[in-house]
């Protein structure tokens, strides 16, 4: 199966990570890693994308980032969900799946 | 709003933030590698993606600008003679507007308070008017019109100046003449700006019966006369020989030439036997109203209308028939019509300059830019936007301009203060603050980078960077606007330089004037013809008086008096029968009357030619004002108006009511100025009561002079300055043009060619922008001129001369300005030429 990037699917990466970080704070690397699992190692190409994406989610205040410490002792960033993120989550995956019962619909009957 | 805000935390912490990410970044590529799981991730280019995270904050224009304007500052520092002829190019286009602009804002920025219901009182008559109205008529409009919310009086008078109780001023020298306004408190709070110390006159302090007299100085007075005396409050003059206390200081009033400022009740204090205050037939004040509120001027001119009526019953000496009074708002008349065209046209001619400024520095950033062909190619090859190298290019114009408008800026505010302080006035540097300066610096700045510098840019990183046509256009604009600026400031240079010689057509160097101001020491007509009388008796045995004579106003003098005719001002004054002869003025046909004559006149040829065109004047009748039979002409009455010798004027005899106005015309032998003493001796000495105002003829031209001497001054300079702006910019233009074509002129050598081919090759590109250039400018200049014609009177008829000497000079100073480095193009050496690169 080949590898789907994510920028064919713009703003997407945005809503997996709000929607990775929904159970509780993960560091970026956790997050690629959960990601890439999740999705049978489909989704993310470049893990080093996910920096840009959190930046922009900082900014727009969805996420906190704090220093920790990792499972193995290592200084990380850990990234949790505000009330603005998760606000932000559930719009967007309504309008996510909105969006893909509706090509869903086409793909189907057309 | 709280993005902003993390925006701006984001800004103001962005090092250690940076360093967060890649240290998160570097932290998770190092588990990447510990982890080695089957497939191979990829992390990406950390650089890329710390760049594309960098730009989410929305930071990078100012990384970018930064960048630019290092870049720029280097390369500008790397040529340091290119930057600073482009600032002081920029400076003198831009001071020049900045200083044009200042001056335009000192001259209409209100100095009055609302000064749409202040207005000015005059009288109005059927046949004319008078800008000057008796204290006590004035008094009664003041007291019964409902229009008026108050009526300000001010009655001007030289008087005479003895030193401070406690010794300043020069103790012992001659005593000087001060002007002083004798004026109502409502002069304090309705037309003059705030005192700068001290109090304004109060009505209640100052104008009842049993208050002292005190004084307002102004502060150039103080400044002068006085050396600033810190503790002057308090202090008395000796004015008229009487005591009065200072208790305040008017710094830069509307009337620049009064010294002192006194309460008009206390007018008959300092001048011995003056009636001012009490008699009705002396139209001797200037009056100023200020209209309640939505009282329209019309209305208040109809409301006088009908006390002025009601006054005749009372006074019929006092007011004319059909009298009433003619009101001008303060905001109207602060700009004559005829100001406004010559204000636009000087502020068209300012522009002018820094067209031809900018077009300069387009064709040389053009050249330069030409030059840096190859790392401008360099920079677009290797990734760089069209957008990005010319935002480069831009950024490296507005620092120019910056620099430039930062030392126009530095340049007006120096200009202008010279400036106001040759006018007299004292140091004000708030001008320099206003904000409308500023912004109107910021304005050009901006207008001048986008002229300058966009064109070149966009030309030179376009798909065929030869700038040729843009050169072109550069250099027609420049030399057309330099063309139009020259030739029309030539002509103003010529016309004001009449001026300079201004010829009254009579021989004004020797003649001086006393003014005893019998009238405002309450002599009547009979007591003032007896003075008279004696004066000339005594005057007679004076040496060095060559001839005496009187009149009614004075030569020169700040009072006219006038009829319309035909819509045009005459100027009338009556003169006893001396005059002709110790003024000097000629008689070009008829005969002169004596003093006992009545109904006869003399008038100009100006007047003659208006009223009676192709006619003998002599034995004609004139009606108006007073039946009079025209028995001489005189070649020009000069008398009345030291700017226009042409005048239109009528000569009367002196009748029995003038003679306690009258002023004596004195003609002396010697130099005027040593006689003056002996002369304030003669006439003062009949009766201690007066203090006789001595006045030269020549002082009052030389002032006159003075004033057209700086606007010629002005105006040469700007001349001069578009000359020097083309001058330079086409020196410069052909200079790299040569440096260009090194090569090509070598080969052109090298086959043979001689020095006028060579010539030639250099200077044939230049001389079609340059001539279309010149043939608009002189299309244009012809225009400017005939609209100036039409408004200015004083500029001299279409003047081929100034036009040619202009163009004349023009050429020659272009043909100079390229010489230079066609002489270096002739001598290159062909060998060398072909290794240049």
């Amino acid at each position: 199966m080949p590898k789907v990037g994510l920028d064919l699917v713009p703003g997407t990466l945005v809503m997996l990570i709000l929607r990775v970080l929904q159970p509780g704070s993960m560091h970026g690397y956790a997050i690629a890693q959960r990601i890439r699992q999740l999705s049978g190692e489909v989704l993310l190409v470049e893990e080093g994308s996910l920096y840009p994406a959190l930046q922009r989610m900082l900014l727009k205040g969805w996420v906190d980032a704090r220093w920790g410490t990792s499972d193995t002792k290592r200084r990380v960033r850990f990234y949790t969900l505000t009330p603005a993120g998760r606000k932000q989550l559930a719009t967007e995956l309504a309008g996510y799946s909105h969006i893909n019962e509706a090509i869903q619909t086409v793909i189907k009957f057309a | 709003m709280t993005e902003l805000f993390r925006r701006i935390q984001y800004l103001l912490n962005r090092r250690r933030l940076e360093r967060d990410l890649s240290e998160e970044m570097a932290g998770h590529r190092e588990m990447m590698t510990e982890a080695k799981s089957g497939v191979d991730p990829v992390f990406g280019s950390q650089l890329r993606l710390i760049e594309s995270s960098r730009e989410v904050w929305g930071w990078c224009w100012l990384d970018r600008l930064f960048q630019d304007l290092r870049y720029g500052l280097r390369l500008l520092r790397k040529s340091p003679g290119f930057t600073l002829t482009a600032v002081l190019i920029l400076a003198l286009g831009i001071g020049v507007n900045l200083t044009a602009f200042r001056l335009l804002l000192l001259e209409t920025t209100p100095t009055v308070r609302d000064p749409d219901s202040l207005v000015e009182v005059a009288r109005w008559f059927p046949n004319g008017m008078g800008t000057t109205i008796a204290y006590p008529v004035l008094a009664f409009y003041s007291e019964h019109a409902h229009s008026f919310r108050s009526v300000i009086a001010a009655h001007e008078e030289s008087v005479v100046f003895g030193e401070t109780t406690s010794g300043y001023g020069t103790p012992g020298s001659a005593p000087e003449n001060v002007m002083v306004n004798f004026v109502t408190a409502t002069y304090f709070t309705d037309q003059a700006p705030p005192v700068a110390s001290g109090r304004a006159l109060a009505a209640a302090l100052d104008e009842t019966p049993r208050s002292e007299p005190v004084a307002i100085l102004s502060q150039r007075f103080w400044e002068r006369r006085l050396g600033s005396a810190p503790d002057i409050l308090g202090q008395s003059l000796r004015l008229n020989g009487k005591s009065v206390r200072v208790v305040g200081i008017l710094r830069n009033p509307r009337e620049h030439h009064i010294d002192v400022w006194m309460a008009v009740a206390k007018q008959p204090l300092v001048v011995d036997g003056s009636k001012l205050l009490s008699d009705w037939t002396s139209a001797s004040t200037h009056g100023t109203a200020r209209l309640n509120p939505g009282v329209s001027v019309h209305a208040a001119e109809e409301e006088s209308r009908a006390l002025a009526a009601a006054l005749r019953e009372s006074h019929p000496e006092a007011v004319g028939k059909d009298e009433r009074l003619s009101l001008t708002p303060f905001s109207s008349n602060r700009m004559h019509p005829q100001e406004v065209v010559a204000a636009a046209m000087a502020a068209t001619l300012v522009m002018l300059i820094l067209v031809v400024a900018c077009a300069n520095l387009g064709s040389l950033l053009l050249a330069r830019g030409i030059a840096r062909d190859r790392e401008i190619r360099t920079r677009l090859a290797l990734g760089a936007s069209r957008v990005r190298v010319v935002r480069q290019m831009l950024t490296e114009s507005t620092l120019l301009a910056a620099a430039g408008s930062l030392m126009a800026w530095l340049l007006s505010a120096v200009t202008l203060q010279v400036f106001l302080t040759e006018a007299g006035d004292s140091k004000d540097w708030s001008l320099a603050l206003d904000w409308r300066v500023m912004a109107s610096t910021v304005v050009v700045a901006l207008l001048a980078v986008l002229v300058f510098g966009l064109a070149p840019a966009l030309r030179l990183t376009g798909s065929a960077p030869r700038g040729g046509r843009a050169r072109s256009v550069f250099l027609a604009a420049q030399v057309g606007a330099s063309c139009v600026l020259l030739m029309i400031s030539g002509q103003l240079v010529r016309s004001f330089g009449e001026l300079l010689k201004l010829n009254p057509d009579f021989d004004y160097q020797k003649v001086l004037t006393i003014s005893p101001k019998l009238h405002g020491h309450g002599y009547d007509d009979s007591n003032a013809k007896q003075y008279f009388a004696e004066l000339h008796q005594r005057l007679s045995t004076v040496p060095g008086v060559e001839h005496a004579c009187l009149t009614w106003l004075r030569v020169w003098g700040d009072t006219y008096s006038g009829f319309f005719d035909g819509g045009r001002n005459v100027r009338i004054n009556r003169v006893d029968g001396d005059c002709i002869a110790t003024l000097g003025l000629h008689l070009s046909r008829g005969r002169n009357f004596a003093s006992y004559e009545r109904d006869v006149a003399l008038v100009s040829e100006s007047f003659a030619r208006w009223h009676w065109p192709g006619e003998d004047p002599i034995g004609k009748r004139l009606s108006v004002p007073v039946l009079a039979t025209v028995v001489g002409v005189v070649t020009k009455a000069g008398t009345f108006d030291i700017q226009d010798a042409n005048a239109m004027g009528v000569y009367y005899p002196l009748t029995l009511q003038d003679y306690s106005d009258a002023t004596v015309v004195i003609r002396v032998a010697g130099v005027p100025g040593t006689l003056a003493g002996t002369l304030i001796g003669v006439a003062g000495s009949q009766d201690s009561k007066l203090r006789p105002v001595v006045s030269l003829l020549r002082t009052t031209y030389d002032n006159a002079v003075a004033q057209s001497r700086t606007r010629v001054a002005i105006l040469g300079l700007l001349g001069l300055l578009a000359t020097m702006l083309a001058a330079i910019g086409l020196a410069g233009l052909t200079g790299y043009t040569v440096s260009q074509r090194t090569r090509e002129i070598g080969v052109r050598i090298a086959l043979g060619a001689d020095r006028p081919r060579v010539v030639r090759a250099v200077v044939r590109p230049l001389a079609f922008p340059v001539a279309a250039g010149m043939v608009s400018g002189m299309l244009i200049a012809g225009v400017i001129s005939t609209v100036l014609r039409n408004n200015l009177s004083s500029l001299r008829p279409a003047d081929p001369l100034a036009y040619f000497m202009a163009i004349g000079m023009f050429v020659f100073v272009i043909a100079l300005a390229v010489s230079v480095p066609a002489r270096r193009a002739v001598r290159i050496q062909p060998a060398e030429a072909l290794r240049h690169e």
